[in-house]
């Protein structure tokens, strides 16, 4: 490994300035880091440097993905053979995930791969390790029978329009991974919504009195007089159901208590704030409520559906944990966390409710939020400084 | 000004890091040749009073500031000045200096009792060489003698890792502690004593002389940037004059013996184990003496706050802790997968947050420079209430009014934010700089 190592450093001075592939020296770097970490020493008056760095944050993340991730894989393969039918082992559910998944995955690795490299060797800096992040959080949030060209489109949209036109990581105030899907959302809603959420080819005869409708899908589409939860249980849904996450829906989203279990990991590490989650749940906890109190004969059914059917349905708890608490589109100081998690929570339910064209309002609320996470913590900043003793010249 | 005792700075950075020296306290005899270097006094514009060749006496004036006429630095032995150290752009380093001490010292005038004005304890302060011990808030500057300071803080304590421990010299400075509060009562009425709360000292003799506080923080929060954030109630102490505690000590001692004192307790850690403890030496002693060059880095002052030491090793003027911190290139495979049990973290990613292991210090970077990505660590840390992210941003974009606005000058340079970054940003390196260049513009 030394050895590994040794050959590599000798390469540098390749890469380096003035090396015949300066050009590529991002790329260089980026190998070289991944495997061995950065072996640069401290300059300036701070001789010693705490042991974190932005690959250990990203990782992290990544670390909380895997629970929902292997999940997803399972899942989608559960709902492939259920919808036709037809009894399959654990191994085959498996291999049917993956062979859905795996695709989707590289490519969006792949494409958003080659932007990040791109920008970064045109705008000669570091590639940086959030995509590792983006590119994995975006197809958790795509149905199994995305067209793999759509996810091509949608990952190059959230990494060029949605990060690297702002400049980067750091710079981009929309979280990318939502762009993307944001972008797929509004281009192609025939691919994201209706039955679309079981990776069952069209040309699937088989189909047998199955229907693939998501919770989230039931609960807006129910009707006068019928309540949410009559129609949800029903359709065959318990809150239990959608806890566990054996369920259509967005591959890595259906399953609350796997969420949970990465808001865990992200909470222990430090690495997402638990303020924007237990915020945005607070948000929905009261919206609902709220709602609930103007139910009347008139309204739509959706409008009385309980503050916790809310929270366990779609992709609320996927998206409070992983997208809400992205640091770089997310406020940056304390008590704007709580408004943006909060917003994010009133928002999701708003747009559920109010439109039910878009049963699934976490996306835009978390966008929407980002837009004004900045005024948020301007707002918060000014209200410090004005406490502060002033010093001027 | 407020008046409490105590003062708890609730930002908590905690990370421990091994090397503490010993609290003995060891003599060293005054080195064949000493340097009066100027890495420690960026503020000063020197004008040479002496050539190459000279002889000089224990006492006597070698350069003064141009922009403050009156502010000489004093030569700490007797010798011959062996040469004239210059670095980029001319600018004078150090000057060399062959001990002699058959020489006899310059003589001043014995004070037995503290002067009785102000403007005889400055031109007492002044005439003696003492002038450039000083520093004013908050540029870190030499204040100039004409001003009147609206406090003095008296630093009782630097809690950086691993420098000198009142503690373990007590005894042999107490009763000049107590005179040189005495001198600084002559200068301002409003004397603040700022001591570590965690260090048991007894500091009742001193409460009726001054405000005695003690900050409950860590390491360099209890700077006294940071003690006048958080004492004070008006925008006049903005501009404190602060010193530590050996300065009271060679001001009583100077005043009391008349004879230009130049010794100095310092630390010295990292070296080896039988190396690191106190010691007692002659102002800009040659440190290969005692410590001959080994393969780490050298850095005087603070982890946090010190400079690298490039070929020079003269103590320079006001440094009292030398540290040599490890360069070893620690390779391992994706070290950023590691559980990192003995990795020294502020935050919770590794371990080693938990179960606060005491790490040697290394100057290993830990990560690539980055963009910043707004964890927040750097709020979390700042002992005065910055946001050191918005900060920065103000500052690259070159909106130094609004940097100001936020408290920009009361930033207190103590590195911690940097320290914590993983993006690995030199934050307060450019607010350094760019506090620097705001003093440069306000003063031209
Ligand atoms: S901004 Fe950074 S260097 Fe300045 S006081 Fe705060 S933590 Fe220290
Ligand atoms: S610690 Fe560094 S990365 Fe984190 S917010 Fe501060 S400047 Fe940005």
């Amino acid at each position: 490994m030394k050895f590994l190592y040794r050959r590599l450093q000798a390469l540098a001075p390749l890469f380096e300035k003035g090396g015949r592939f300066e050009r590529l020296y991002p790329l260089y770097e980026a190998v070289v880091t991944i495997h061995f970490g950065s072996s640069d020493t401290t300059r300036g008056r701070v001789q010693v440097r705490d042991a974190l760095d932005t690959k250990r944050f990203m990782i992290l993340v990544i670390i909380a993905l895997i629970p929902v991730t292997l999940f997803g894989i399972y899942n989608v393969g559960y709902q492939f053979y259920a919808a036709i039918g037809e009894p399959a082992s654990f191994g085959s559910m498996v291999m049917k995930g993956l062979t859905v998944f795996m695709p989707i995955l590289l490519t969006s690795y792949a494409v958003g791969g080659f932007w990040e490299v791109l920008f970064a060797v045109v705008r000669k800096h570091e590639i940086n390790e959030g995509f590792l992040v983006t590119g994995l959080l975006f197809p958790l949030t795509l149905p199994p029978t995305i067209p793999l060209w759509q996810v091509a489109l949608g990952i190059s949209f959230g990494i060029v329009i949605g990060k690297e036109v702002f400049g980067g990581t750091g710079k981009n105030f929309l979280n990318p991974a939502l762009t993307a899907r944001a972008f797929v959302y509004f281009s192609y809603p025939a691919y994201l919504s209706g039955e679309v959420w079981t990776a069952v080819s069209s040309s699937a005869s088989r189909l047998v009195g199955y229907t693939s409708a998501t919770p989230l899908g039931v609960a807006a589409a129910t009707a006068q007089p019928q309540a949410v939860t009559d129609a949800l249980s029903e359709a065959g849904y318990t809150v239990m159901h959608c806890m566990i996450g054996l369920i259509p829906g967005s591959i890595g989203e259906t399953s609350v208590l796997l969420c949970l279990v990465g808001a865990a990991i992200l909470i222990v590490t430090g690495v997402a704030s638990w303020r924007t989650m237990v915020g945005s749940v607070l948000g929905v906890v009261v919206t609902a409520t709220v709602l609930n109190g103007l139910v009347s004969d008139t309204t739509i059914p959706f409008l009385g559906m309980s503050p916790l059917w809310h929270l366990v349905v779609g992709s609320f708890a996927f998206g409070a944990v992983f997208m809400a608490t992205d640091p770089v589109s997310s406020p940056d100081l304390k008590p704007s966390k709580w408004v943006y998690g909060f917003g994010i929570g009133v928002l999701t339910v708003l747009i559920r409710v109010v439109n039910p064209a878009y049963p699934e309002g976490v996306m835009l609320a978390i966008l929407l939020m980002n837009v004004f996470a900045p005024l948020m913590d301007y707002s918060v900043a000014e209200y410090r400084v004005r406490k502060r003793i002033p010093n001027g010249l | 000004m407020k008046k409490p005792e105590r003062i708890t700075i609730k930002k908590v950075f905690d990370v421990r890091f091994k090397g503490e020296p010993s609290p003995e306290c060891r003599v060293l005899p005054v080195s064949p040749r000493i340097g009066v270097s100027l890495a420690n006094l960026p503020s000063i514009k020197p004008k040479l009073v002496v050539a190459e060749s000279d002889t000089v006496v224990q006492g006597q004036a070698l350069f003064y500031d141009k922009t403050n006429p009156h502010v000489y630095v004093h030569a700490p032995v007797s010798g011959t000045v062996h040469r004239l150290v210059y670095g980029p752009r001319r600018q004078l380093q150090c000057i060399e200096i062959a001990t002699n001490s058959a020489l006899p010292p310059l003589a001043f005038e014995r004070l037995l009792t503290p002067p009785t004005s102000a403007a005889d304890t400055k031109s007492a302060l002044l005439e003696r060489g003492l002038w450039a011990y000083w520093r004013q808030l908050p540029f870190n500057t030499i204040p100039r003698p004409q001003d009147t300071p609206p406090a003095i803080v008296v630093q009782l304590a630097n809690p950086e890792p691993f420098h000198p421990r009142l503690s373990a010299v007590l005894p042999r400075v107490a009763n000049d502690i107590t005179a040189g509060l005495r001198i600084l009562q002559t200068l301002c009425p409003t004397i603040i004593v700022v001591a570590d709360a965690n260090e048991s000292i007894n500091l009742d003799d001193w409460s009726d002389m001054a405000q005695v506080v003690r900050v409950d923080a860590d390491f360099n929060h209890c700077s006294p940037g940071a003690a006048i954030y958080h004492l004070k109630d008006s925008d006049t102490y903005n501009h404190a004059w602060y010193c530590d505690w050996q300065f009271l000590v060679k001001i009583a001692q100077t005043f009391a013996t008349g004879v230009y004192a130049n010794q100095s307790y310092i630390t010295l850690s990292g070296y080896s184990d039988t190396a690191d403890a106190h010691y007692q030496v002659t102002d800009g002693m040659d440190l290969t003496t005692v410590a001959p060059p080994i393969a780490k880095r050298m850095v005087w002052g603070g982890l946090f706050s010190g400079i690298a030491a490039a070929e020079s090793f003269f103590l320079p003027v006001g440094i009292d802790a030398v540290s040599w911190v490890d360069t070893t290139e620690t390779v391992s495979l994706m070290p950023f997968l590691a559980l990192g049990a003995a990795k020294p973290s502020f935050t919770r990613a590794y371990l080693g947050h938990f179960l606060k292991p005491f790490t040697p210090p290394s100057t290993a970077l830990g990560g690539s420079y980055r963009d910043c990505v707004s964890c927040g660590h750097c709020e979390t840390v700042c002992p005065v209430h910055l946001m050191p992210q918005s900060l920065l941003r103000q500052v690259n974009a070159d909106d130094t009014d609004t940097a100001i606005r936020y408290g920009l000058l009361d930033c207190t340079q103590c590195g911690v934010c940097t320290y914590v970054c993983p993006a690995k940003i030199d934050l307060s390196a450019q607010f350094t700089a760019t506090k620097d260049r705001l003093y440069n513009e306000v003063n031209a």
